[in-house]
């Protein structure tokens, strides 16, 4: 009798121990899930931190006032990419009390897409794209760049860059591109603006005057026809009045750009050459490729330190003028080696040899400052104009982030506006690199690892085990 | 606690089972080394984790299915029972020496990162956490696999029953069930449970914030939690036998 109440009392103890442990197991387990939710209760490991935001888009997070939705759009097998962009959004909702983070299963609920045909550009939307909202505004954000195809990320730098657009007093600092010249569009330059917070606008200098923001800025992007006397006239004066522009040539078109080259002559002491200048030592094989050099100039200095190369395919070489206006500061930013040739359009398809064919060091891109006093304002304004011999610099190689063109193309906007004027998160590396390895030492590793060394454990095992059964 | 978890270290290693674990364990993962990272000559070893985990399902039963059913099958555990040490040192003992033949394995692999470093450059950082989570994950299946096998005295159920065990934790992450959806009024708030039971069981999601580089106290609580409850779970077990 006395035994078996001994034996309920330990069957009673033991059961509510044992219940005891499970429920306080699950229910530490269910109040760590829930912290994480609100608290980071993780260390990043990778090289660029790439799980980790970075201060820019914290100070932003902290600016918000309204609460905003962030939707995003996903089917049931998720990518590697969607798993990404899932902890990459959960450190925004860590971080900020007003973000929250809704999922709409584009395959099971394809009408719940619908509801926001308004916002979503059709032609970007992919899985993981998302839509921001709050009660005023919407924003889409394109899962298409993401991860650029060399292996680094864009997630958070898209997303905060649209954030932007939800904090009250922060508006998009725009980036304006001419029209009306036969200009390239500028489509990958755009993106990379964009993703940087900026805002594009378009300008027919033709009809429309120039920005009057001296905080705006003016790009010429490969003109195929000459400005007029009167265009030139509002160019002059809108960088009178500490305007910035930023001109790109095409040196493989034919544009009869009189008007606009004579200006930048006359005024900047920049000369842009009827030729094409190849760099071919400095070409990147399987690639059109060539490396440029970088000057001390404030818009490669960082890009310098990093050691990281700039490059572009054929480009006009810019001379800088003997004697350049007195008010006027001018600079090579990037110039080819000293083993470059020079050719033209002629000798390049038409098989014509150019005529006093130079090789040497040519300016590839060059910056330059002018400093003007206008008396009705009793004020000094700053005039800023970057010059490009070459619009490949900036088409679909900026994109490339194993290059440091785009880096280059934001640094010279940020030179000439005097600030990081965009949103600046630099896009991060993900996880993982490549490996070089030849077939010879791939065929030895397989042998060694996947045969040799497991058959050597397994003879082992045999030999200890034969030994014991017969000693 | 150190003689018993001395003498079951050793005995893994007197019988062909330890040397058929690490050789099973070695020739599948340098299978899952060559073709995720030598063939795609990639240094990232994300996919090679998420795949190496998989073997768990198979080696983790050889390695415990005996710890407690051989013992009673023989009969030996009564001279454990009877000894003058506590159950805990018994359970712990064991545990620690199965688990000490997992890291055995796990460091073996790590040759793969010197093979790595060879030919590119991996980031030693993310690839540790990577393995740390692999050996927790391992070791909270072991503590399972004891914990089952002290259930039974036939080494087959034991090794048979953690293999099933799992084998279903491992695929819970597939299942795309939404109960809260299927239970609507009343029934909500079960199915509510219940799908956050199949998230919790889900151990392959949690294992996956490992494979990204990131060190989340969530899941290496959650698998250090587990592992703890089921020894704690064998403990209970082991003292009734000894107390009836």
């Amino acid at each position: 009798m006395k035994k078996n109440k001994k034996a309920f009392h330990y069957s009673m103890n033991s059961s509510v121990i044992i219940v005891g442990a499970i429920i306080i197991t699950l229910l530490l387990n269910a109040i760590l899930v829930t912290l994480n939710d609100r608290f980071s209760l993780e260390i990043d490991f990778t090289e660029d931190g790439i799980y980790e935001l970075t201060d820019t888009t914290k100070e932003l997070l902290d600016k918000l006032e309204s609460d905003v939705e962030m939707i995003m759009f996903v089917k049931d097998n998720q990518s590697e990419m969607v798993t990404m962009l899932k902890t990459v959004l959960g450190k925004y909702t860590q971080h900020s009390s007003k973000l929250s983070v809704s999922e709409v299963n584009v395959v099971k609920d394809p009408s719940a897409v619908t509801a926001y045909d308004d916002i979503i550009e059709s032609e970007k939307f992919t899985v993981g794209s998302l839509v921001l909202k709050n009660e005023n505004k919407k924003e889409f954000v394109s899962s298409a760049n993401f991860v650029t195809t060399d292996g680094y990320s864009n997630i958070e730098r898209s997303v905060t860059s649209k954030l932007v657009n939800f904090v009250d007093g922060m508006s998009l600092s725009a980036i304006t591109f001419t029209s009306g010249h036969g200009e390239a569009k500028a489509t990958s330059t755009e993106t990379v603006l964009e993703t940087d917070a900026y805002r594009i606008e378009t300008l027919d200098t033709l009809t429309q005057d120039f920005p009057s923001d001296k905080n705006s800025l003016v790009v010429i992007n490969a003109p195929k026809n000459d400005f007029s006397a009167e265009e030139i006239e509002k160019l002059d004066a809108y960088l009178d009045r500490g305007g910035n522009v930023m001109i790109a040539f095409d040196p493989q078109i034919d544009a009869k750009l009189e008007r606009l080259e004579s200006y930048l002559a006359a005024d900047w002491g920049i000369i842009r050459s009827n030729n094409i200048v190849v760099d071919q030592k400095q070409q990147i094989t399987g690639t059109p490729y060539s490396i440029l050099q970088f000057t001390d100039h404030d818009i490669v200095k960082p890009v310098k330190e990093e050691s990281r190369y700039v490059v572009t395919s054929f480009s006009n070489s810019l001379e800088i003028a003997p004697e350049v206006p007195q008010s006027v500061t001018v600079k090579e930013v990037l110039t080819t080696t000293q083993d470059a040739t020079e050719t033209n359009i002629e000798s390049l398809y038409g098989g014509v040899a150019m005529p006093d064919a130079r090789v040497g060091k040519f300016n590839v891109m060059v910056a330059a400052s002018r400093d003007n006093y206008i008396m009705e304002d009793n004020k000094t304004f700053t005039g800023h104009l970057v010059v490009c011999g070459s619009e490949s610099m900036f088409n679909s190689v900026i994109l490339e982030s194993r290059f440091a063109n785009e880096d280059v193309f934001l640094n010279a906007i940020n030179w000439m506006k005097g600030s990081d004027s965009g949103i600046s998160v630099r896009i991060k590396r993900m996880p993982g690199g490549s490996l070089t390895i030849s077939q010879g030492h791939f065929w030895t590793w397989f042998v060694v690892l996947i045969v040799v060394v497991p058959l050597g454990l397994l003879i082992s095992g045999l030999v200890i085990w034969l030994k014991r059964r017969y000693k | 606690m150190k003689a018993i978890l001395k003498r079951e270290f050793k005995s893994y290693f007197r019988s062909p089972i330890g040397f058929v674990f690490l050789a099973v364990f070695f020739a599948y993962s340098s299978l899952m080394f060559v073709f995720n990272n030598l063939l795609t000559q990639q240094t990232l070893m994300k996919p090679f984790f998420a795949e190496i985990s998989m073997i768990f399902i198979f080696v983790i039963p050889i390695l415990t299915m005996r710890s407690f059913a051989e013992e009673r099958k023989s009969k030996t555990d009564q001279l454990l029972l009877t000894a003058p040490v506590k159950v805990t040192d018994i359970v712990l003992g064991k545990f620690l020496a199965a688990a000490g033949v997992l890291l055995l394995a796990v460091v073996a692999t790590m040759f793969y990162v010197l093979v790595l470093n060879s030919y590119g450059e991996p980031v030693f950082s993310e690839i540790f956490i990577g393995y740390l989570g692999l050996f927790l994950m391992g070791a909270f299946f072991i503590s399972l696999g004891i914990f089952l096998s002290s259930l039974t005295q036939s080494q087959v159920i034991s090794a048979v029953s953690t293999l099933a065990i799992i084998f279903f934790l491992w695929f819970t992450s597939s299942l795309s069930i939404k109960f809260a959806n299927m239970m609507d009024g009343a029934f909500n708030w079960l199915g509510i449970f219940l799908d956050w039971l199949i998230d919790f069981l889900a151990i392959n999601n949690r294992f996956a914030d490992f494979t990204l580089g990131v060190l989340n106290f969530v899941p290496v609580f959650y698998f250090v939690s587990l592992t703890a409850l089921f020894l704690l779970l064998t403990v209970r077990v082991i003292e009734k036998r000894r107390w009836k």
